[in-house]
């Protein structure tokens, strides 16, 4: 959507797969997320929602159409887009929490001193204050993913980007999470981009939820605006009729691939 | 209420079935697959062979260093006295021979280390001593036992083997879920029957890796042995051909023993994946 | 009884029969030249140290491990690295490395020999070509197993290539290096006793072939026992070093 702060452009996207016809993932996708919104990004498996996300952290380029942060085409990775990867194999084992949470300060060459200051002051906001001394292989997958916020959060970037990240853990330590997301955004008021196969997840923590198309070349089919006050809760019965709304519309994506995987037998 | 649109999928599809379209894209990404690697060898047998050409170009003395264009030529000469052949069914044989024996008592021996307390305790030390010491050592010790026919050199590729397959088998037993032989005694299985039902087939991968590392040991084992007291063989034909500064024999001996060992791994992988297929369950 | 304490105890009793039934065995059915008993081969032991050559022997074969292995360590460690980080020379690499491992090391004798002679140099090269072909490949395998996320949460953390080689590369190909270094240093072993029983004058290797022209089996079996002493002292070395130095970068 032109004009907003980060703007997918008809964005095509395609795997190389060397000799055969090529693999389009993307098929122009227009999708805007403006400056402090969360965006959840919801649909069937297989339909794109990792490969955007990749495109917008920079890990992958556009094949057709353009994609923009603020006007400025998006090339590479950079600390502006931070990535919360999907389980716990983006992080140094051999480093500990505290050093893990620095990394990124690390890089840039901050001073130690200032780097041991921010990084235990983002432990203490994730709750893990006592727990950088740890190396990751001692902490549960909930730590390990507040490890991960936490290195993403001292960056202090404009714009996070979360894949699946609470999918590996138990019921109970998403919850937590989800509420302290809710939190964290509320207060720095990034620009977040989450992906989700869980439509109650998408409830809980959306400003906006896009659904999309099964692939291949899929897009997206449907916009929602979650205008719940925040904190929101399942019970609640404006929460039941989005769920049934967007499950609805899940369904039909769904129903497609399955017919399509039937029709080509 | 936390359904997922996976979970609406993955019960619709279990209505579905595969279906040829899977296996056409199967067998497509199969043949893709292996061109790749063929396309791989060949640039990489291509740029190695040019390099080579380079190389002894540039060193300019056949008989020290002959190009491939040489070598391939005396490979053909030896092919055609019918020596390479000979030499390399006499390594072959002794291998074989050899492993088969060793990976046989290696497995055992293992196994029965890594299921039983007393065994592992009463053996370890003297098998973490006599592992460290490299075949080739006995070798006379080998011929004054054995004599100086095939008995000794391969009773030395049957000490190469053993200790690798040993120690591979004894993880194996360590590495079998507890929760499988909870199951068998829930179930009411013997030890026994526990060993040959339960235990057995789940170490079968760690006694299958630790025979393939083995088989490059015999390898080396069998190279040695030949190149320092043997009358035929790949490891005789290429240390015996230094005497007449035959190097071009040398070299194909050497290419010859790169080929022959690749293959026999590359034998050995498909075997034990066919035999793992049948009693996996991963 | 502890369980450790039993362990030891068993084990111990173990090799006391198995050296009990040696000697008695040695002693009564055998001659020295078949098979010397383990007090024979003990009393050999210190009277070939007491004239100072059996010194000298393990100097000569431990300076061709180590001077080769350290090379070899090297070499390998940063081959490895380099090769490894780029996908072309990955693509490139691995099949003529497949294809070599094949080639056992100590074949590569016959031709150091041809070329450099029987001096030291020529065994220096063969070592150092076993432990850099071993670390090699292990490195460029850890290297070129490493996780995709690893990398890519570096790069969107603002590392450079060179940063990310450094702090995130390096530090995930450190246990395959170690890795590495054991097995080669186990093969080194092995490649150094054949080539000193082929082409030496002196060294544990020499020991063990020359026995056979010298007549005194006992020092051959000297050697073999000392070779399997430094081979389990290395091997124990490794993993010690891992366990307290390097575990940290095992847990990656």
């Amino acid at each position: 959507m032109a004009g907003s702060y980060i703007d997918f452009s008809q964005v095509d996207f395609r795997y190389d797969a060397g000799l055969g016809p090529p693999n389009w993932i993307l098929k122009g996708l227009d999708l805007g997320i403006d400056r402090g919104e969360f965006y959840v990004l919801l649909g069937p498996s297989g339909c794109g929602k990792t490969t955007a996300l990749n495109l917008l952290a920079g890990f992958e380029h556009v094949h057709g159409g353009s994609l923009a942060v603020g006007g400025r085409p998006v090339t590479a990775p950079g600390v502006d887009r931070v990535v919360i990867f999907q389980g716990d194999d983006s992080l140094y084992g051999w480093l500990t929490a505290q050093e893990n949470v620095e990394f990124g300060l690390k890089l840039a060459g901050v001073p130690a001193a200032d780097r041991r200051r921010k990084a235990q002051q983002q432990l203490d906001f994730v709750g893990l204050g006592k727990q950088g001394h740890k190396f990751p292989s001692q902490l549960s997958g909930g730590m390990k993913q507040r490890i991960q916020i936490a290195r993403a959060l001292v960056c202090e970037s404009p714009i996070l980007l979360m894949d699946e990240p609470f999918a590996a853990l138990d019921a109970q330590t998403r919850a937590i999470l989800q509420d302290e997301l809710t939190t964290i955004q509320q207060r720095t008021a990034s620009t977040v981009l989450f992906i989700t196969h869980d439509i109650g997840e998408a409830i809980i923590l959306a400003d906006r939820v896009g659904i999309m198309r099964s692939g291949p070349g899929s897009a997206l089919k449907e916009e929602i605006e979650i205008a719940l006050p925040r904190p929101r809760r399942r019970g609640d019965p404006a929460f039941g009729a989005l769920y049934d709304r967007i499950h609805a519309i899940l369904s039909e994506e769904v129903t497609r691939v399955l017919r399509r995987e039937q029709a080509s037998q | 209420m936390t359904s997922s649109s996976d979970a609406m999928a993955a019960t619709a599809r279990a209505a579905g079935s595969g279906g040829p379209a899977r296996t056409r894209a199967a067998v497509l990404k199969r043949v893709r697959g292996t061109a790749s690697l063929v396309l791989r060898y060949a640039v990489a047998a291509a740029a190695i062979g040019l390099a080579w050409e380079l190389f002894s170009v540039r060193f300019d003395s056949p008989v020290l260093f002959p190009g491939p264009a040489k070598t391939a030529a005396r490979a053909v000469e030896l092919i055609e006295e019918g020596r390479l052949q000979a030499d390399i069914l006499v390594s072959l044989r002794r291998i074989v021979i050899g492993f088969a024996v060793g990976s046989l008592v290696g497995a055992l021996a293992g196994l029965a280390m890594g299921s039983s307390r007393l065994i592992a305790d009463l053996f370890r030390p003297l098998v973490n001593f006599f592992r460290f010491i490299a075949p080739t050592a006995w070798i006379a010790t080998a011929m004054v036992w054995f004599g100086l026919g095939e008995a000794s050199k391969i009773s030395l590729i049957i000490y190469a083997t053993v200790f690798v397959v040993l120690l591979s088998s004894m993880i194996g037993v360590g590495a079998v879920a507890p929760n499988k032989i909870r199951a068998a005694r829930c179930l009411g299985a013997t030890d026994r029957q526990i060993f040959f039902l339960v235990t057995l087939p789940g170490a079968l991968t760690y006694v299958l890796t630790g025979m393939r590392m083995a088989l490059m040991n015999a390898f080396m084992t069998v190279v040695a042995a030949e190149m320092i007291a043997a009358e035929a063989g790949l490891g005789f034909l290429i240390y015996n051909s230094r005497q007449w500064m035959e190097t071009d024999s040398i070299f194909v001996g050497m290419l010859a023993l790169g080929i022959v060992g690749l293959m026999a791994d590359r034998l050995f992988v498909l075997v034990s994946r066919t035999l793992l297929r049948r009693f996996s369950f991963h | 009884m502890s369980a450790t304490r039993k362990s030891f105890y068993r084990g111990t009793a173990c090799v006391v029969a198995f050296l009990v039934l040696w000697e008695a065995g040695a002693r009564l059915f055998l001659v020295p030249a078949v098979l010397p008993a383990p007090s024979q081969i003990a009393a050999e032991l210190v009277s070939y140290a007491a004239t100072g050559k059996l010194g000298y022997d393990l100097l000569m074969s431990g300076q061709r491990v180590l001077v080769g292995f350290a090379i070899g360590s090297l070499l390998g460690a940063t081959l490895g690295l380099l090769l490894g980080s780029f996908k072309a020379s990955q693509w490139l690499l691995e099949p003529p490395l497949q294809f070599f491992r094949f080639i056992p090391p100590i074949a590569w004798l016959t031709p150091v020999l041809i070329w450099f002679g029987i001096g030291e140099s020529g065994k220096y090269v063969l070592i150092a070509y076993t432990t850099t072909f071993m670390v090699m490949i292990n490195t460029f395998a850890g290297v070129v197993g490493i996780r995709q996320n690893q990398l890519r949460a570096a790069r969107c953390l603002g590392a450079t290539r060179w940063q990310a080689f450094r702090l995130v590369i390096i530090p995930t190909a450190l246990p395959h290096i170690l890795n590495g270094m054991q097995i080669g240093m186990a093969n080194s072993l092995q490649t150094l006793v054949v080539a000193e029983m082929l082409a030496a004058n002196e060294g544990l290797g020499f020991l063990i072939i020359n026995s056979r022209i010298s007549l005194s089996t006992e020092l051959a079996y000297v050697a073999i026992f000392l070779l399997g002493v430094i081979g389990f002292l290395a091997d124990s070395s490794f993993r010690a070093f891992a366990a307290r130095v390097a575990w940290k970068y095992k847990l990656a």
